[in-house]
Order: structure tokens, then sequence, then C-alpha cells
């Protein structure tokens, strides 16, 4: 309005108010509001009436009677109606905003059909949204050639990433690590290799592995897969935050999905066992022998023999059955030596593994056992318990060690000797196969009194067996 | 505190955030949110083994469980500032929560707007989830109804505009807060007092163009989302994305931002490059809506795949983006820039329905014009009678028809009453204005128009 006004002459603005008295078609106090707004000066409000005046005076009016009394009439008017109202009251201010609300609304009538408008809003619902989000990282991450803006765009898209781990999006965090691996492991820029390794070591400083591992036991298998694939693509720094989150994890799913993916990073993964081995978790233990099982073959005889002292039987148990799987001499020297030197308990949680091992890897074991330990003392249980565990596999593999068995004993303990005897006879009536009987025979004919006793009753019972096995063969 | 009930608290806590982030980030329905919601009930149960309710408060940048301090905020960030915004401080689950009644505290702390005061009152009373909120409230004084008032939001509107401008040029980071506060007001304006608003848009003298160009640009997309049922939270986030569109330019050199003559090829080229910045800067800034930076990247791509930044392709273009691109370009092509001179509205409808079905869709132009008219609300128009009125509201089915206040006869003197008029109507009657023939310049008849709305 000011700038309006300041470009009005003087003239303008007499004539303005000189046409208005000559015409006398618009109200005095309306006439009066303009003048003040036009002009705020008192001085310059009276030499402008004064120039109005002559216009008027100029005019037909001015001739008239009573133009004197008229005139005085209006300026007096003009001079003292100032008001600090502004020029729309609020009462009328009022009025108008009340005919405002009642236009007519245009989403009233809108002739979109609801289908058109939900596609619109379908653009922009929260899955569209952080799909477009994922779409404008890409795009950033690809366009952006300047090193530094890349790298400022490193802090958002690892939060991103992170965002999407959270919440167990796999796919989109994929795709995203799988940019960043690509960069960081690719032909490129230098600086951009850099910037990218430097990204991943914050993602997985952070809270990646605790987002992945709270989701590890709820996801599918095919999601698992490309869950291993994403965490195999970042490279070896994820082993360790990997071990770590494992020798804290109690929830066996989760666990053993860990354990898939820390294989999964192929020998890379044997760095983590020495962690693992001395979690206080004993599922965390047994999972380090796990490990040492799949990656490291005999090497990992020294660890494992650590853990044949566990306060855990399970872990112990765990521990003897990678042994076994083993199978060297070497390893069985270290169980023998377990056995020997170890505490009762030890003792029983080893023989309880073997004799829970149901195949016949253990029967070189047992061959060994009874080849190499004394039968007599304190170890004289754990002979016997070899002796029928040789029975109980039906090995063939045992006949030569349970004949050597059968054989031994001594004059000056007859009930140890008989016990010896009946054990290594039965045991080979169990194989039961004709070499086993061909034992059993010989023993009949050739040996001892006390061999002859214990080795005729089984012989006995063994051919029952056999006849019974045959019948029944014939039978089928 | 023993470490399983540490661990318990941690494990409900981050499966909570996990729950209501994926119910940020995924559309409801989506086998992500039934997954976290599932792990999230199984959590909650195992702490109910325990204990007959676990209570999680937020104290300022603290999370608490039960008595537990956990892990700082900032871990959890997203998720507790979404709970703050939505005024909850404090939660009990009670032992007997069901999985329905997570789902509905997750839906509920998700869309709830703590700012808007009706849907505060109306978070659900759910049996075992107690909630203890706060309110927050933000409130434009004065009335809505009154010009006065919205004129005082736009020019107070324009400043903060300035401060966000200035922010995001010395800090690198737009003044988030700053901006939310100022769209907050806008977008209660746009709700209840579209018209008045749209109509200071048509102003066409402003201090600076740029912060008025944001503004402008900001009310347009928001009167245009308004048209498609688009309101509360997502209303802000429009309004919000809309404002920031051109931010990029804060990194655009001077001499080509503000150069009077067109721009040679390569100027333009560093000009094109506010889009990308744009995106970077909004990207990097914490508490502005995913739309925002999409819409500054997106802003200047067209439907039929023109436009740039150049090598983006996008094969259909979210609303938010589509709203905001017509609105920039009507109100650039609307304000009198140094290189440009004015258009008349007629004529910068005419541009953007010259592209229709190619550069913007046709139903949202239509929709605009609608809106905006071909006379928008506070022009100072011709009639064919020769008299002279101010537009007051746009009548959407017959752009060219609004409604209107006659001011001034038409042999020329200003009425003592003014009168108003649906020139959409028709009449037997001659003398009854039935169009109009030219928008004016209200300086030419040193009338304010917008006092006299």
């Amino acid at each position: 309005m000011h700038a309006v006004v300041s470009r009005m002459t003087d003239a303008t603005i007499s004539r303005f108010v000189s046409r208005h008295v000559i015409s006398g078609d618009s109200s005095t106090d309306r006439l009066a509001q303009a003048f003040q707004t036009l002009v705020r000066d008192g001085e310059e409000q009276q030499r402008l009436l004064a120039l109005a005046r002559e216009d008027v005076a100029a005019s037909p009016l001015g001739s008239t009677e009573g133009f004197e009394s008229v005139w005085n009439s209006v300026a007096e008017k003009l001079l003292t109606s100032y008001s600090d109202e502004a020029y729309v009251s609020e009462a009328y201010g009022r009025e108008l905003s009340g005919a405002r609300t009642k236009a007519v609304e245009v989403e009233g009538v809108s002739d979109d059909p609801p289908e058109r408008i939900g596609a619109w809003l379908s653009t922009i619902a929260t899955t569209a949204l952080r799909a477009l989000d994922l779409t404008l990282m890409r795009d950033l991450l690809r366009i952006e050639q300047n090193d530094d803006r890349w790298r400022e765009l490193m802090k958002p898209l690892v939060g991103l990433i992170e965002d999407l781990l959270l919440v167990g999006d796999f796919d989109a965090a994929s795709e995203l690590i799988g940019l960043l691996a690509a960069e960081g492991g690719g032909q490129g820029p230098t600086v951009r290799r850099q910037i990218a390794l430097t990204a991943i070591d914050v993602l997985i400083a952070g809270s990646m592995m605790r987002h992945v591992t709270t989701h590890l036991a709820a996801i599918d298998d095919a999601q698992f897969e490309r869950v291993k694939a994403m965490c195999v693509s970042l490279g070896e720094v994820l082993v360790r935050p990997l071990a770590e989150a494992l020798s804290v994890e109690e929830r066996p799913r989760t666990r053993e999905r860990l354990t898939s993916i820390l294989l999964a990073f192929g020998s890379v993964g044997r760095r983590t066992i020495e962690r693992l081995k001395n979690s206080q978790n004993p599922a965390v233990r047994r999972t380090a022998i796990h490990l040492m099982r799949q990656f490291s073959g005999s090497e990992a005889l020294p660890d494992l023999t650590e853990l044949l002292d566990d306060s855990e039987p399970q872990v112990q148990r765990e521990a003897v059955r990678a042994i076994l799987n083993i199978g060297t001499d070497a390893a069985y020297r270290i169980l023998e030596q377990a056995l020997d030197t170890g505490t009762t308990q030890s003792r029983d949680a080893i023989m309880q593994s073997i004799g829970l091992v149901r195949d016949e890897r253990a029967t070189p074991l047992f061959a060994y056992i009874l080849g190499h330990i004394d039968h007599r003392g304190a170890l004289a249980p754990i002979y016997l318990r070899a002796i029928e565990s040789l029975g109980a596999l039906r090995d063939p593999g045992g006949i030569a060690p349970l004949r050597t068995a059968l054989y031994k004993g001594e004059w000056w303990a007859p009930t140890r000797t008989r016990a010896l005897r009946t054990a290594a006879a039965a045991a080979l009536a169990r194989i039961g196969t004709a070499d086993a009987e061909a034992v059993l025979q010989e023993a009949v004919t050739r040996g001892s009194r006390g061999v002859r006793s214990a080795a005729r009753a089984q012989l006995s019972i063994a051919r029952a067996r056999r006849t019974a096995r045959a019948a029944g063969q014939g039978d089928a | 505190m023993t470490a399983p009930r540490f661990q318990l608290a941690d494990e409900i806590l981050r499966r909570l955030a996990a729950s209501l982030r994926s119910a940020q980030l995924y559309s409801p329905g989506h086998p992500i949110i039934a997954r976290n919601l599932e792990s999230l009930a199984n959590a909650v149960q195992l702490i109910h083994d325990q204990q007959p309710a676990v209570t999680i408060g937020l104290v300022g940048e603290e999370v608490i469980v039960d008595d537990m301090p956990m892990a700082r905020a900032d871990t959890f960030g997203p998720f507790v500032r979404r709970l703050q915004q939505a005024g909850v401080e404090r939660i009990v689950i009670e032992r007997g929560v069901t999985i329905e009644e997570m789902t509905e505290f997750i839906a509920a702390v998700t869309t709830i707007d703590a700012r808007d005061q009706e849907a505060a009152g109306t978070f659900p009373a759910i049996p075992h989830i107690r909630v203890g909120r706060v309110t927050i409230e933000q409130r434009v004084e004065g009335s809505l109804t009154d010009m006065a008032t919205i004129r005082r939001l736009y020019s107070d509107a324009v400043s903060v505009a300035g401060d966000v401008w200035e922010s995001a040029q010395t800090e690198g980071r737009p003044d988030a807060t700053a901006a939310r506060s100022m769209i907050d007001g806008l977008a209660q304006a746009v709700a209840q007092n579209r018209t008045a608003l749209l109509a200071l848009t048509t102003l066409k003298e402003y201090d600076h163009y740029t912060f008025t160009h944001m503004v402008n640009v900001s009310i347009l997309t928001m009167g245009q989302a308004r048209g498609l049922g688009i309101d509360g939270p997502l209303l802000r986030e429009f309004g919000l994305a809309a404002l920031m569109h051109d931010i990029g330019k804060v990194r655009t050199p001077l001499e080509i931002l503000n150069k009077p003559d067109a721009l040679s090829d390569d100027e333009f080229v560093i000009m094109k490059r506010h889009v990308v910045d744009g995106a970077e800067i909004l990207r990097m800034t914490p508490d502005v809506p995913a739309l925002a930076p999409v819409v500054a990247f997106e802003h200047h791509l067209r439907v039929d795949g023109s436009g740039y930044p150049s090598g983006v392709t996008r094969s259909s273009l979210n609303i938010g983006t589509m709203l905001c691109s017509i609105a920039d370009v009507y109100d650039a092509m609307r304000s009198q820039r140094n290189y440009q001179k004015a258009f008349p509205t007629d004529r910068i409808l005419a541009v953007l329905k010259r592209n229709d079905g190619t550069q913007f869709d046709q139903h949202l132009v239509r929709r605009f014009v609608q809106l905006i008219g071909i006379y928008p609300a506070g022009n100072l128009v011709r009639l064919n009678t020769g008299e002279v009125a101010v537009v007051l509201t746009v009548y959407a089915p017959d752009p060219y028809r609004p409604h209107i206040r006659v001011l001034i006869d038409r042999e020329g003197r200003r009425l003592d009453l003014p009168y108003e008029l649906n020139v959409w109507e028709t009449s037997d009657d001659p003398q009854r204005p039935s169009s109009i023939v030219a928008p004016l310049d209200p300086r030419d008849y040193q009338i304010d128009p917008l006092l006299l709305m």
C-alpha cells in the first residue's frame, strides 16, 4: 500500500477527493477513510484538502448555494475521522470468512474415481516409500562423482542398512551391502574402495550383528541362505563379531545358523575357535568343538584335549566324539591318557560318550583300549565296558581284540577273570558272525577250563541266534 | 539386576523397535511386520514368565525397563523419537497381553499424531498395555478464519524458510525442527482455510523470491494433497518435502543462482546438480521424512521420462513428486524473476496443460486447475460487464467462473456495499456478470484484494 501511495502525486489525491465530493455518490465516511489511508500527515492533509477545495470550487458544485457549508462539513469529516481500525473491521472480516466457508470445496466435486486416487496414494504408502528411499540411495551412490560427497553418503547408507537389518528386510539390506562390498573389493578408484571398506567397518562395529541374530531363528531357509551370502560378502572382518555373537548366543537355532555362517567363511572361521572355546556358555563351547570338527582335523587335538576336562559333561562328550572322529592313533592315545589320568567323573564321561557312539568308528578305539590298558586295577571297569561296547557295535573288526581279551585272566582272581571271559565271549556271540563263532569254537576246543566254560555257554547262544536269523531270512 | 533379566529387557526393546520400525517402513499386512510382532510377543512372553508386567520408560534420552537403565536412546533412536513424538513416555505391558493387542499398540504409535489434539485423545484403550502420555501441542495463535492471522502466518513462514535456507547453507543441514514447526502451522491453515492461504501465494510483491517460492510450493503442494484426502502427519510430510525441494541450491554458486540472463549450457549443468545436492543434504538430515529427499531428487523428472537428473529413470513417479512438480512450475512461472517476466495465471496453466499426458499427469493438472482456478482466489478481475471484483473462492467444476465479490461498478465507482456473486450461476439478466475477461493489477486500482476477501 505504501508503494502504491508513494507513486501518487498530490494532484492525483486531491482530484480523487474532489471527484468524489462533486459526484456525491459515495459516502463521506468511506471517502474519509480512504483519505486518511492515503495521507497520514496532518499538514499534508490540510494542504491537499486546500487543493481539492479549489477543484470543487471550480466545478458546478462550487457555484451552488451552501457550497461552503457542504465543503466544511466534508473537510471536517475528512480531517477528523481518523481511526486505527483496520479497513476491514473484525466484524466485516468474520462475515467474509463465513462466506468463504460456504464456498464449494474442491475435493467435494472431484470426478476422479476412487481407484485412481487410491493408485496415487499407493505410490507413497509406507512400503512404497521405503522402496523409493532405497532407489534414491542406489541412484545417489551411482550418480555422485565427488569423492567427498560420496563419503558423506556412507553415514545415511549405513544407517539405512542398519534400519533394514533391524526390521529383518534382508533382501533390501543385502542389495545395499552388495553395493558396498562390490565397491570395497572392486577394481574402482582406490579412494572409493577405502571409503567403502571404512563404511563396512562402521557397519560391522555397529549393531549389525545384533540385528541379524535377532531375526536368524525366525527366517526361512531360503532367506537364511541370502543372509549367509550377505555376511560372507562383507569379508573376513565379520568373522570376529560373528564369533562374539555366537559366544553369547543362547538360542539353539540361532547358534546353529550363526555357526553355519561362520563355516561359510572357510578356514578363516578357524580363528574364532579360541574365543568360543573359552566362552562361559557350555553351549558355545560345544559350538567351538563343532567348528573344530569342521575346520581342523587332527590339528584340533590339543584344543579338544583341553575340553576333555571341561566341567560340563555334555562338552566332554562332544570333545570325545570329535576326537573319535579324528580317529588316528594320536587321537586314541589322548583318550587313553585321559582315561588313565583323568578323574573318575571324566573317565565316566569319556566312556559314556564312547558308549553312545553307535557306529564302527569307535571299534578301533575299543580295540586300542583292549590292547593298551590294563584289565586289572582302577581301569578294569573301563576294560569291561570296552568289551561290552565292541559286542554292542557288532563290528567284525572287534573279533580280534575280543579273542585276546577272552584268553586274559589270572588264577588268583577267579571272579574278575570269570567276569572278563564271560563278557568277551558274550560280545563275540553278539557279533555272531561265522568268524566270531569260530573263535568261540576254538576256545571251547582248545582253551583252558575257564575259557572253555565261558565260550561254551555263549557258543550255543550264538548258534541259536544264527539259526534264528537264518530262519527269519528264509521266511522273508 | 540379573544378566538374563537384562537380556530379556534388551530383547524386548529391540523387538519393539523392530516392530515399530517395520510398521513405519512397510504397509499393513506385510509379512515383515507380522514376523517382528511375533518375535515381540515371544520376547514379552519370556519376561512375563518371570514377572507379571514390564514397564518401559522414556526419560529424556534414557530408556528404562523396570528399574534397569538400558542402552542409550540413540541405539533405539527412531523408535524412541517416534514414541516421544506420539507423546508416549511410559508403556506397561501386562501378563496376558495378546499379539493382537501388541499389533494394535504398534499401529497406534505409528499412526497417532500428537500434534493433532483430536487424535491425541483417541489413543486406543488396550486391556493389557497401558500407556502414559504427554501431550505435545503446537497451535497457531489467533483464528485461522481471520485474514490477518493467515497473513502473519504466511509472512512468518517465509521468514522461517529463510532461516531454514541459511542453516542449510552454513551448517550443511536445514533446521528441520524450525521447518516442522512452521509446516505444522501452514498445514493447519491449509486444512482449515485453504482459500485464504492459497490467495497469499498469488502475491506478486515479496521480499525474497527463494524463500517465498519455498513457502508457496509447500502451500500449493499441501493444497493439492488435501484435495486428495491427505491429512495429518502425511500432509505435513508433503509440506515439508515441498518446502525443501530446492534446498540443494544452497550449494549452487550464487553467480549462477542469481544470474539475470539465461544460463549457458555449462551453467545449466551446474544448476541441475541441485536435485542431487538436495537429496543428499536431506538424506543426511535427521528427522526429515523419507519423502523429502525423494521429492528433492525427482522434482525435475517428468512422467514422460524427460527432465533430470540425467540417467535416472522411473517407471512412474510418486504422488508427492508429481504434486510438488506442478506447484514448482506454477509458482516459478507465476513469480516475477530477474530473468523471467511474470506470467498471467491462465498462461501458466496453459503451459502446464500443454504437456498434459506427457510431462505432468493430466488428471492432476486438471485437479490443480480446479484448486487454483484460472483466476485464483485473491486475484482482482474485470468482469464481462465491466465491473471489477476480487475472487473469493474457486468453483472447481468451472475454474473460469469463481465465487467473487464485486468492488467497483461498471462506471468505475467503488461500491459502498460490495456484493458477492457466483459467476458460474446462469441467469437471464443480461446485466448480471457471467464471465471474467481479464486479471487486473490491484495497484492500478489502489486496492489490496486480500484485505477484501
